[in-house]
């Protein structure tokens, strides 16, 4: 029969994530993205008591989710999902209502001051749509991230996905996310509203 | 697609459905397009892909606008390879990748006779290639290029108009900067500075002493002095112009402000002083490796490999990385189900304390390797199958004023028949009869003749008729670890003696398969040399010397500039020897100085020098201006800055009476700096010469050692250089400045008869490709030469069309091979050369030293006293010996402030690539959370760092993850220079960044050596590190 | 006690900021005049007929203005239009944008309906400009006779009948453009729709007050407040007072519920009852714009006197917007991902907008007032017995 549809997704082993931040530098620069804002980045804190420390990081990016919010949000399609399950954005459609950004549970998206629309990861579909590996995935130092069609159960993200306890971040808004975390520690992967205060101004 | 997800979404609203079939289906197409339509491709900024690859064929469809070059990475010293994706149209780079067939990008790497084509599948899905085969760089090694095309970028070059350090320049042509600086004169009479300047050619003299008093000091010559980075493979061309060109042994690496004491701990341990061996740890196969204030992932050299390796091990391989740092540095990872940190935070300038209490431990609780450590000589580990021996065994002499004291005794010194057979195996080591007490018979023995010697011996032997003391080298290590008690230690590292065992015993109890890793953080200390030794006696101890998962010397590389089969790159014909001492004072004891000797003429105590001396230790460019000021040894009359920033990056140097030395030309005459840019230490040059950057540039850099395999990259210029050329063709930079230069002086090694190939004839040498495709040729044909390069692949890295003018420096025999290597970007030895079974393929073949002679025989330059020849622990202290503690006490001084590499920087450099600012343009005074809760600090507050030798205003960030007492500031921020202040050229102004100069750079907070009698950092006297560590401060809330 | 702390992150401002507040502030009050208006028209209750012109006026005047505020926040303004034809079924925001077609349209007409006759008549009893205005407005007809009337009559009913649903669902969508916002804790509620709704009503009364009490003194016919007027503003505000009552039982029911939540509604609790919006909230939002209004509309002394309820009107709208600020900004302030409120700066460009924008209303509202039969017909011939005649029309039926 033919083949299933892709799903593409992909796999962040934090136990490989040396924190360099060399995803967040190629993707602004493969994908141009302007000063000041970010598809990825890579979150940090600090645990524990002190000396009993231990430092985590988090790789974040748009999830792509299988239920997207930002999909349901916006009033003139101009975010959609591609083949691939890709979400992307139509910038030569997108009025910039920001309702998607609203309806983000992950800080996934931003207005790209530059070209006034919204913006976020597009899972380098220029380039997986070549056969390529995203920008970040190329260059990951530690080899944390893996980029692949969850659908073939041979490729290395499903395997991934089937031999090791996975999370995603906030499971509880059922927005079925595409990025998978490998090792995180729960206090990274959500907000924290402990010392909200510190940021108001 | 839209449509079906259209219809799907209608679908799930039913009362819509209707409104949406009916648009579907009413509407003229355009419009219903127009309606839910999304373009694909849709993405307009990001930048052209490189190639299309199936996914299911793996077949390549390249595009034509795109080319990808193999070359090296420059964006901080590991010299990773890269493959720099570049736009043919417009000749730009595009993106810089990783170069899978180096062994720094990838993890495994590709086979070295992987075509280029399947080189490229590492790009894509295919088969997962692109995940197997990752090949990556860095953040920094990412963004690197964009400094190629800083609108400030220097591309003339410029004469000051006003005076140095004011700002004013104007742009003159090539040929009037090589007339001025070699014939030199009124230089800057326009300017109303009258006198005339001496240039090269005035300076060019190798018989006038420089000090008619004291002429062995050397000739008037040495006054030229170069400070030229680092190891970057093109350093090798200005070092031999310099030394052999023109005759000046005052050429200086960074050695001293990076990380030399551990460099010279490990020449002190290898015994290998010609040479720089250095050992790093195989993480890859260890099961516990301590990262001494080295944490991969954050800084370290090579970078990138040991954040991959350190990585993959901990996640695959079940090794357990600790950090021992002040700092919670990245690099080590810690399961959120991890019941203790992997954190040890030691007190800076500690670690000797903590290593030496790990060594008492050891030994007291007999957990050293004994079988490795009595293995007395190569043929006794041949036989028991260790791929390492040491010198634990052999007896030095400690009879207190014996002639001899710290010297091995020798086998003919007791009268021991010598073995006829003792042509020890090719030159391993050096013909010496070294003594040991054999366990089998428990006599001294010819160290050669026993096949296990006694490991903790001291006794009486009788020497010419006199009963000698002497002691084994691991007994004199021995009692060097039980100066001081477990409390002792404890006290001094800030460490639980609990957690002192804790960690001595989990290192002692995975055999062979434990070792220690470290760098700036233990060395950049006083006592960087002998914590540096401590920590790396650990490895003797478990005896992991060349065994997989334990200590290697590494892969090493091919000769290049070497006296290789093609060229011989080390013999300049009609060379000049340089005379006399390094203005740095290094290299040399000071009892062989005129100061030294002239003293003990005069009868007087020749002790302390007027400034130390350090015979062990080189490129101590830290030591160099601080000489220059105190002209002891003497003064320097051209000084010439390229690939460095002396003033920014040295602790302790920078201040205003340094500034104004260098700013009046009565002090040095002339200054010359080498730059792309107005850095914080070239805009006091008189004249800057503009260079090409590495992307434009030549060179055959080495990987620092951690690659198990051999490793030679090639640079090339990947585009056309922003420089402009010269008459002869040749860019602007440093390497077609002095060599022409060196024309007008016609001075031996540049010029038609340059280099001479095997046959001995001299070949040209006109440009720097002459040099290093030169050397690339050695590479090529080192051991099996390279193959011939295929057609296609020539193509493929569009290698002819780029090196067309160059096609007369080799020949076309060399130039196949020559290809075939550039266009993989060097060689590389296969990944299968790992390992021989349980032990290292490329091992260290030489006696690993407890005790060193040449340590143990040298005297203190400021007091005199015979150094300790083994690993000790030392508190950081002052040339004097007062201790940092006693001088600055925690009462008034509470912290202790460090700094450490900055994420998005190398050192210094780099801060004027905007990727790189958008990610952090400043740095914080780094934090502990219960000191500042207990000063009622909080993140964002402003705060002054007091320290005795300054002060500056920054931003706290509060953190777990710094040590209780110290203070974390990041290096790389806080430029005067280098984009953070306006200069003119010709009046125009080029307009600072007003973010360039954020943050505090903490050098010039550094201790200096309040001991000395003039202006010097702190400096450990045996390594010659310059202290960036040991900065006792207070914090003032603002 | 705390035991994590954050070293490196990403900012991310809050998107939606005032502009969208104060639109949903307008199209709340023109829903909640709205309302009023119908309540004589529709639903029959014969004292608030003669307001019912002034309240679709009002609705009308304010849902012309409150989109301008939407556009004027779009980064791509010029691409409104592709609202009307690029839809997405899923997005609330693409079924408002028609609710915002339809709602003034049918207002309009509505209203229109509700003006015929005094344009007719106007047209013959009038004199200059006004006679030319009103002649133009009757669209030709200008049929007096009681069954034209009758149908008048009729229309009103019905497009009232239609307009109030929508005049609900117009606002009603804001709210739940909002709620069915998952990700945003304080917003995801089922009763945001009614909160947004109740409060409409609150600010729709305080507004209509207000207006009333300047409007009739200064631009109907009579130029005074009768005693009847009086009377009937004096109703109103005890309606409004009841409106006081729901909406702040929603707002503590609904905090209660966030209170008990999980721990981000617990904490956009926390931050609205202790944190760093507590003024704006229990301070502007409750105190001054829910407490105080109702202790006005419920003392004895100071319901009964214009002054107190004009000023008690005024706290209401002031309330509704901190509300609606509250709500819009307050609601994103609240961290996603990082472990502190996300920053809002508002852009001067919105201030500026917003000021335009009110201006715009305040003229539309005096021009409507002013040239607009709202109060019946300049005092020519017999203007009490118009006015008596088309209470009588409305009451037989
Ligand atoms: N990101 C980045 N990487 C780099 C560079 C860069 O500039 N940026 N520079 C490259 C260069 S030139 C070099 S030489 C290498 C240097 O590599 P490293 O020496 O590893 O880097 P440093 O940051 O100098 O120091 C390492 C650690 O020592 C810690 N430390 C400070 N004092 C002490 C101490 O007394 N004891 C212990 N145990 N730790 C201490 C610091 O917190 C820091 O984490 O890095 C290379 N890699
Ligand atoms: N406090 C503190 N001090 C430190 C360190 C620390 O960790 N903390 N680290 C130390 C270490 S490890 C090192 S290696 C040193 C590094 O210090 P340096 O060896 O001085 O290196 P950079 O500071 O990077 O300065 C290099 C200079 O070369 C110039 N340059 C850059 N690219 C080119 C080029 O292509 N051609 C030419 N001609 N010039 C170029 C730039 O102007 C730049 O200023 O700093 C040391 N100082
Ligand atoms: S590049 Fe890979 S290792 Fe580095 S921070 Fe990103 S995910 Fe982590
Ligand atoms: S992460 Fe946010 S932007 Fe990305 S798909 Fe999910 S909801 Fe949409
Ligand atoms: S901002 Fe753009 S993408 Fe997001 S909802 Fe609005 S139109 Fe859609
Ligand atoms: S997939 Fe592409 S767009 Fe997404 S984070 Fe990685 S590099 Fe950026
Ligand atoms: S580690 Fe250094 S050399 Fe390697 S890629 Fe990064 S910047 Fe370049
Ligand atoms: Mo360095």
């Amino acid at each position: 029969m033919a083949e299933k549809k892709k799903r593409y997704a992909m796999v962040i082993d934090l136990r490989k994530c040396v924190g360099c931040n060399a995803c967040t530098v190629s993707c602004k620069i493969e994908n141009q993205v302007p000063e000041g804002v970010f598809r990825t980045w890579v979150k940090e804190i600090e645990k524990g008591t002190y000396p009993e420390v231990t430092r985590y990081r988090l790789p974040r990016l748009c999830n792509h989710c299988d239920n997207a919010p930002c999909l349901a949000a916006c009033p003139v399609q101009a975010t959609y999902r591609a083949e691939d399950g890709t979400i992307l954005i139509d910038y030569d459609h997108c009025i910039g209502c920001k309702y998607c950004m609203a309806a983000c549970p992950y800080d996934a998206r931003f207005i790209n001051p530059v070209r006034k629309t919204a913006e976020k990861c597009t899972f380098c579909y220029h380039r997986v749509q070549e056969g390529l590996l995203p920008a970040c995935v190329t260059t990951c130092v530690g080899g944390a991230r893996v980029f692949g069609d969850l659908n073939n159960p041979k490729s290395l993200v499903a395997k991934l996905v089937a031999n090791n306890p996975v999370q995603v971040l906030k499971p509880e808004m059922n927005t079925e996310p595409m990025v998978f975390y490998i090792g995180a520690d729960q206090d990274i992967m959500g907000a924290r509203y402990t010392n909200l205060e510190k940021g108001e101004d | 697609m839209k449509r079906r997800e259209f219809l799907k979404s209608v679908a799930t609203v039913g009362t819509f459905t209707a409104i949406g079939l009916g648009m579907e289906n009413i509407l003229p197409d355009v419009l219903a397009d127009e309606m839910i339509a999304n373009p694909t491709p849709y993405d307009h900024e990001a930048i052209p892909v490189e190639m299309k690859i199936d996914p299911k064929t793996g077949n390549l469809t390249l595009n034509p606008d795109i080319i990808l070059k193999n070359s090296v990475c420059l964006g901080c010293w590991s010299n990773c390879g890269n493959r720099v994706k570049v736009n043919k149209k417009t000749g730009k780079i595009l993106r810089v990748l990783g170069n899978p067939y180096h062994p720094s990008n990838a993890e495994p790497h590709l086979p070295y006779t992987t075509s280029l084509k399947e080189s490229y599948l590492s790009l894509g899905q295919y088969q997962e290639l692109g995940h197997t085969q990752r090949a990556t760089v860095c953040q920094r090694g990412n963004a690197a290029y964009q400094m190629v095309y800083d609108p400030n970028r220097i591309l003339t070059p410029l004469k000051r108009t006003g005076q140095r350090g004011e700002g004013k320049w104007k742009p003159i042509t090539w040929e009037q900067a090589i007339q001025e600086t070699v014939e030199g004169g009124e230089l800057f009479k326009e300017i109303g500075e009258n006198g005339i300047i001496e240039g090269f050619r005035q300076i060019h003299d190798q018989n006038t002493p420089l000090n008619p008093e004291q002429p062995g000091w050397g000739p008037k010559a040495n006054q030229l002095v170069f400070i030229g980075g680092r190891d970057d493979g093109r350093t090798e061309f200005p070092k031999r112009f310099i030394t052999q060109c023109f005759g000046t042994p005052n050429f200086f690496g960074h050695g001293g402000i990076c990380g030399a004491s551990r460099r010279i701990a490990f020449l002190a341990f290898l015994d290998t002083w010609d040479k720089k061996p250095h050992m790093k740890a195989d993480y890859m196969s260890s099961e516990f490796v301590m990262f001494f204030g080295n944490a991969p992932g954050q800084a370290g050299i090579p970078f990138q490999p040991m954040a991959r390796k350190s990585a993959l091990a901990q996640s695959e391989r079940g090794m357990r990385a600790v950090i021992v740092d002040p700092v919670l540095q990245n690099g080590m990872y810690t399961s959120p189900d991890a019941e203790e940190s992997s954190w040890v935070p030691v007190r800076p300038g500690a670690d000797g304390a903590l290593a030496m209490a790990m060594i008492r431990w050891a030994f007291e609780k007999k957990k050293i390797n004994e079988v490795y450590l009595s293995i007395p000589s190569k043929e006794a580990a041949t036989k028991k199958k260790n791929p390492s021996w040491t010198n634990a065994t052999y007896l030095v002499i400690q009879e207190p004023n014996h002639p001899d004291f710290g010297k091995f005794l020798r086998a003919e010194q007791i009268g021991l028949k010598m073995p006829e057979n003792n042509q020890p195996a090719a030159n391993t080591q050096p013909n010496i009869n070294y003594v040991a007490i054999d366990k089998a018979t428990g006599n001294p023995e010819n160290y050669a003749e026993s096949d296990e010697g006694v490991l903790l011996y001291s006794g009486k032997l009788t020497i010419g008729g006199q009963e000698v003391l002497v002691k084994s080298s691991l007994q004199l290590l021995l009692e060097e670890a039980n100066r001081f008690t477990f409390e002792q230690y404890a006290e001094a590292c800030g460490l639980s003696k609990e957690r002192i065992f804790k960690l001595a015993k989990e290192f002692f109890s995975h055999g062979t398969k434990a070792a220690t890793d470290h760098h700036g953080g233990v060395s950049m200390h006083t006592n960087g040399f002998y914590s540096s030794m401590a920590v790396i006696m650990l490895n003797a101890l478990v005896g992991n010397i060349n065994r997989k998962g334990g200590s290697t010397k590494s892969g090493g590389g091919y000769l290049a500039v070497d006296k290789g089969k093609r060229y011989d790159l080390l013999t300049v014909p009609g060379m000049v020897k340089a005379k006399g001492f390094k203005i740095s004072r290094e290299g040399a004891n000071y009892e062989d100085t005129p100061e030294f000797k002239a003293r003990k003429a005069k009868g007087e105590n020749p002790y302390p020098a007027t400034l130390p001396w350090t015979p062990l230790s080189d490129a101590l460019e830290g030591h160099v201006i601080p000489s220059m000021m105190a002209g002891y040894p003497y003064s320097a009359k051209i000084l010439m800055l390229w690939m460095t920033n002396p003033l920014y990056a040295t602790p302790g140097l920078f201040r205003k009476e340094v500034e104004d030395y260098i700013k009046d030309p009565k002090n040095v005459p002339l200054i010359i700096g080498v730059d792309v840019m107005m850095g914080d230490s070239s805009q006091y040059s008189d004249y800057i010469i503009p260079d090409t950057t590495f992307y434009e540039s030549w060179g055959v850099p080495p990987v620092w050692n951690l690659i198990l395999t051999k490793v030679t990259g090639a640079r090339r210029p990947v585009i056309d250089p922003l420089v402009p050329k010269t008459k002869s063709g040749q860019p602007y930079s440093l390497e077609s400045y002095l060599i022409e230069v060196g024309k007008r002086l016609n001075l031996p090694g540049v010029g038609d008869k340059a280099i001479p190939n095997a046959q001995g004839e001299a070949t040209p040498m006109n440009s720097a490709a002459d040099f290093f495709l030169k050397a690339m040729a050695n590479i090529a044909f080192d051991e099996t030469p390279v193959p011939d390069i295929e057609v296609d692949e020539l193509k493929l890295a569009d290698l002819e069309e780029d090196l067309k003018p160059y096609q007369s420096s080799l020949t076309l025999e060399e130039w196949k091979k020559v290809y075939y290597l550039l266009a993989r970007g060097g060689r590389f030895e296969d990944y299968d050369k790992n390992y021989d079974g349980e032990v290292l393929h490329n091992k260290f073949a030489k006696v690993v030293n407890i005790y060193n002679e040449t340590l143990g025989t040298i005297r203190n330059s400021m007091t005199g006293e015979l150094l300790p020849g083994t690993a000790t622990w030392q508190a950081p202290a002052f040339a004097d010996g007062r201790t940092i503690n006693q001088v600055y006490p925690d009462t008034d001084w509470p912290f202790q402030v460090i700094s450490y590499k900055p994420r998005y920087r190398t050192g210094g450099y780099l801060s004027n690539v905007p990727v790189l600012k958008d990610m952090q343009d400043t740095n914080f005074i780094e934090l502990n959370l219960e000191d500042a809760t207990k000063l009622g600090i909080q993140s964002g507050d402003k705060v002054k760092l007091v320290t005795p030798s300054g002060e500056a205003e920054g931003t706290v960030k509060v953190r777990r993850g710094v040590r209780q007492g110290s203070i974390a500031v990041e290096y790389g921020y806080g430029h005067w220079g280098a984009g953070a202040k306006s200069y003119t050229v010709d009046g125009k102004v080029i307009s600072a960044d007003p973010k360039g100069g954020k943050g505090v750079l903490l050098n010039l907070l550094a201790l200096r050596d309040i001991s000395m009698k003039t202006a010097h950092p702190l400096v450990d006297l045996i390594g010659g590190s310059t202290d960036r560590n040991t900065i006792k401060a207070r914090i003032i809330k603002l | 006690m705390d035991n994590v702390t954050y070293i490196a992150n990403v900012e991310h401002p809050v998107q939606l900021g005032v502009m969208i507040a104060i639109y949903f502030f307008y199209t709340g009050l023109s829903a909640g005049a709205f309302v009023l208006s119908s309540l004589g028209t529709v639903f029959g209750i014969k004292k608030y007929k003669s307001i019912a012109k002034a309240g679709v006026v009002m609705a009308v005047a304010l849902l012309a203005i409150a989109p301008l505020h939407l556009i004027g926040d779009l980064e791509q303004p010029q691409r409104f239009y592709t609202l009307f034809y690029r839809l997405n079924p899923r997005s609330a925001i693409s079924y408002g944008t028609f609710l915002l077609t339809l709602y003034p349209l049918n207002s309009v007409i509505y209203l229109w309906f509700m003006m015929r006759r005094d344009f007719a008549q106007g047209t013959q009893t009038l004199t200059g400009f006004r006679q030319k205005l009103y002649a133009l407005l009757t669209f030709g007809k200008t049929d007096l006779s009681e069954q034209a009337l009758a149908k008048d009559d009729k229309w009103i009913k019905r497009l009232g009948t239609l307009g109030v649903p929508l005049a609900l669902l117009v606002h009603g969508y804001t709210g739940f453009i909002l709620a069915n916002i998952q990700a945003r804790a304080l917003w995801h509620t089922g009763l945001m729709p009614l909160i947004f709704l109740m409060s409409a009503m609150v600010s729709g009364t305080g507004l209509l007050i207000l207006v009333l009490l300047i409007t009739q003194r200064f631009y109907s016919p009579e130029k005074s407040l009768t005693p009847e007027r009086k009377a009937l503003i004096f109703d109103i505000a005890q309606l409004m007072k009841w409106f006081i009552v729901v909406d702040g039982t929603l707002m503590v029911i609904d905090f209660i519920v966030l209170y008990y939540a999980n721990a981000a509604g617990h904490a956009a609790a926390q931050l609205f009852l202790y944190g760093s919006h507590k003024t704006m909230f229990l301070g502007v939002e409750i105190g001054l714009g829910l407490l105080v209004p109702f202790i006005l509309t419920f003392l004895p002394k100071t319901k009964k006197s214009l002054g107190w309820i004009s000023l008690g009107s005024l706290l209401t709208l002031i309330g509704v917007i901190a509300m609606r600020v509250n709500f819009v900004i307050g609601g994103q302030q609240l961290p996603l991902s990082a472990d502190t409120l996300n920053p809002y700066t508002a852009d001067p460009k919105h201030l500026l907008m917003i000021g335009l924008f009110a201006l715009a209303e305040i003229t539309i509202l005096f021009l409507a007032f002013r040239f607009l039969p709202i109060y019946g017909l300049p005092k020519t011939s017999a203007p009490s017995t118009l006015e008596f005649n088309i209470g009588n029309k409305a009451v037989v039926k």
